[in-house]
């Protein structure tokens, strides 16, 4: 019964752990001009992701700098700046 | 919020910035910013295929592994970049899954740009297609696996075919001179030359079919021996990006045209002439509060199925009737894993001069899930179901289930 219950947790924690998703995050490249840099490559983001993550850090809207694509591993990058 | 942004994000942000690079590994090298980026990825798949044993093999998929090395600079008040990528596969290439097997390889990108944003941008080298490259970026399995697992770990193929040939044609890597205009508030165009390529038929990719195809009626189609002659292939692209409130969207539509020269009967090598092989496309993609929805339809002459100029030409060198597409719906979960479903069909019609040939159609169910596990680890699990209905045969179907993961950086 101990060693079900061990595993049980260790079972239980390790889905907990694996279910908790990571975003890839927005990096400022200008503080000053308010210019940020955010990537939703892979198969679990896409542009829309980008997208949501500029209009959450913008809240007066945003311009869109750069938008960069490779298609040869789905990379996907989005370059905006916050509107004052 | 007088400045604009919020500062919990913004907090996040710099202490992103300040950990960790966030899209490969960027050096200074004097005049140059240098990017290290690539692709890692493995797949357990399991398939079976109508009439044949079940198949186990684990390698990559629809993406080979990709290890690109990229630059950026502004000279002369043009911005200047270049991308070169090898893409190792993760199968032997014995083709007989025998042991010693080395692997085969890809090399799919090396191109240079110059432009600016006043005036758009000038691509020259080899890169990804113009006409249906929207079909494959949107298409969930492009990093997953798809269809393709059946029996691959004994071939010399570097990929699967997530939905190539199940709803769309593939773009493929071509050697191009491309212009792309300046992005005007969400509209952008692409105008480019690309490599011309010879038309194939189904039994024999080299050319004439052998005695024996002959005899059983296996030469069904046309081949070509000298590309677009004088003239290379054409493509273009215009795309339009919105975003209002709550939901973003990105409509795509795209074009192809090549002539095809000294076409030539497979069964008897007889001349048929020369054509010109047409196809159009026209997709869009919208995302509202974690759900996505794409459509996407094609229609062409010539132009063959799967791959291009692919038995687009019949018995008499006579263009046939392509034409499918695709629909997929997609929701995020709260932990942010991205589920996913998708039909696609791809059609090949026979044209009336077609005897043996009568027509083939692929139909294509994909199920997906795809997990990000951290932000450069994605987990990937799928079920394919692929139907190939040739008139006048036994439909064929191939279900394959796969696991694994992807990891970018």
């Amino acid at each position: 019964m101990k060693l079900l219950m061990t595993a049980l947790v260790l079972v239980l924690s390790g889905c907990a752990q694996l279910m908790n998703g990571q975003s890839q995050p927005v990096i400022v490249k200008d503080a000053n001009l308010h210019i940020m840099y955010t990537t939703c490559n892979g198969a679990a983001e896409g542009w829309d992701t980008c997208a949501t993550k500029a209009a959450k850090t913008c809240t007066n809207g945003y311009t869109v700098l750069e938008k960069a694509e490779n298609a040869n591993g789905g990379f996907r990058s989005l370059t905006f700046q916050c509107q004052k | 919020m007088a400045r604009g942004y919020n500062r919990l994000p913004l907090a996040a942000a710099l202490l992103a910035a300040a950990s960790s690079a966030n899209a490969g590994i960027s050096i200074p090298a004097g005049d140059w910013t240098l990017d290290i980026g690539g692709v890692v990825n493995a797949f357990y798949t399991s398939t079976k295929t109508s009439g044949s044993p079940a198949s186990s093999n684990i390698g990559t998929g629809l993406l080979p592994n990709v290890l690109a090395v990229s630059g950026t600079t502004r000279q002369n008040d043009l911005d200047v970049t270049f991308v070169i990528a090898i893409d190792p596969g993760g199968y032997t290439n014995t083709g007989l899954g025998t042991a010693l097997g080395q692997g085969a390889q890809e090399n799919r990108q090396a191109f240079f740009t110059f432009g600016d944003k006043s005036w758009g941008t000038v691509k020259i080298g080899k890169d990804l297609g113009v006409f249906a490259s929207d079909a494959i970026l949107n298409d969930m399995t492009l990093l997953g696996v798809g269809d393709g697992g059946k029996g691959i770990g004994g071939s010399n193929a570097t990929t699967t075919l997530g939905g190539i040939g199940g709803g769309y044609i593939y773009a493929d890597w071509k050697e191009q001179i491309a212009y792309t205009t300046p992005n005007m508030n969400g509209f952008s165009a692409t105008v480019a030359v690309t490599q011309a390529y010879n038309a194939v038929s189904f039994t024999n990719w080299n050319g004439a079919a052998s005695a024996a195809a002959v005899a059983l009626g296996q030469a069904t189609g046309s081949y070509s021996a000298s590309t677009g002659g004088s003239e290379p292939a054409f493509e273009g692209k215009i795309s339009y990006d919105f975003a209002a409130d709550a939901a973003k969207g990105h409509v795509w539509a795209s074009g192809y045209s090549q002539k095809i020269q000294n076409i030539l009967v497979q069964a008897t090598t007889a001349s048929a002439g020369s054509t010109t092989a047409n196809v159009a496309d026209i997709g869009a993609t919208v995302n509202v509060a974690g759900f996505g929805l794409t459509g996407y339809y094609y229609n062409g002459q010539g132009v063959g199925i799967v791959s291009m100029l692919n038995s687009g030409l019949s018995q008499t060198g006579k263009k046939r009737d392509s034409d499918g597409g695709y629909v997929q719906a997609t929701y995020v979960l709260p932990t942010a894993t991205k589920i996913g479903v998708a039909y696609g069909e791809s059609k090949l019609d026979a044209d009336s001069t077609d005897v043996t040939f009568k027509g083939t159609k692929n139909e294509r169910v994909t199920v997906g899930a795809y997990h990000p596990l951290t932000k450069h680890v994605n987990l990937v699990a799928e079920y394919n179901s692929e139907k190939t209905q040739a008139t006048g045969s036994p439909e064929t179907t191939t279900n394959t289930v796969s696991l694994g993961g992807i990891l970018f950086f």
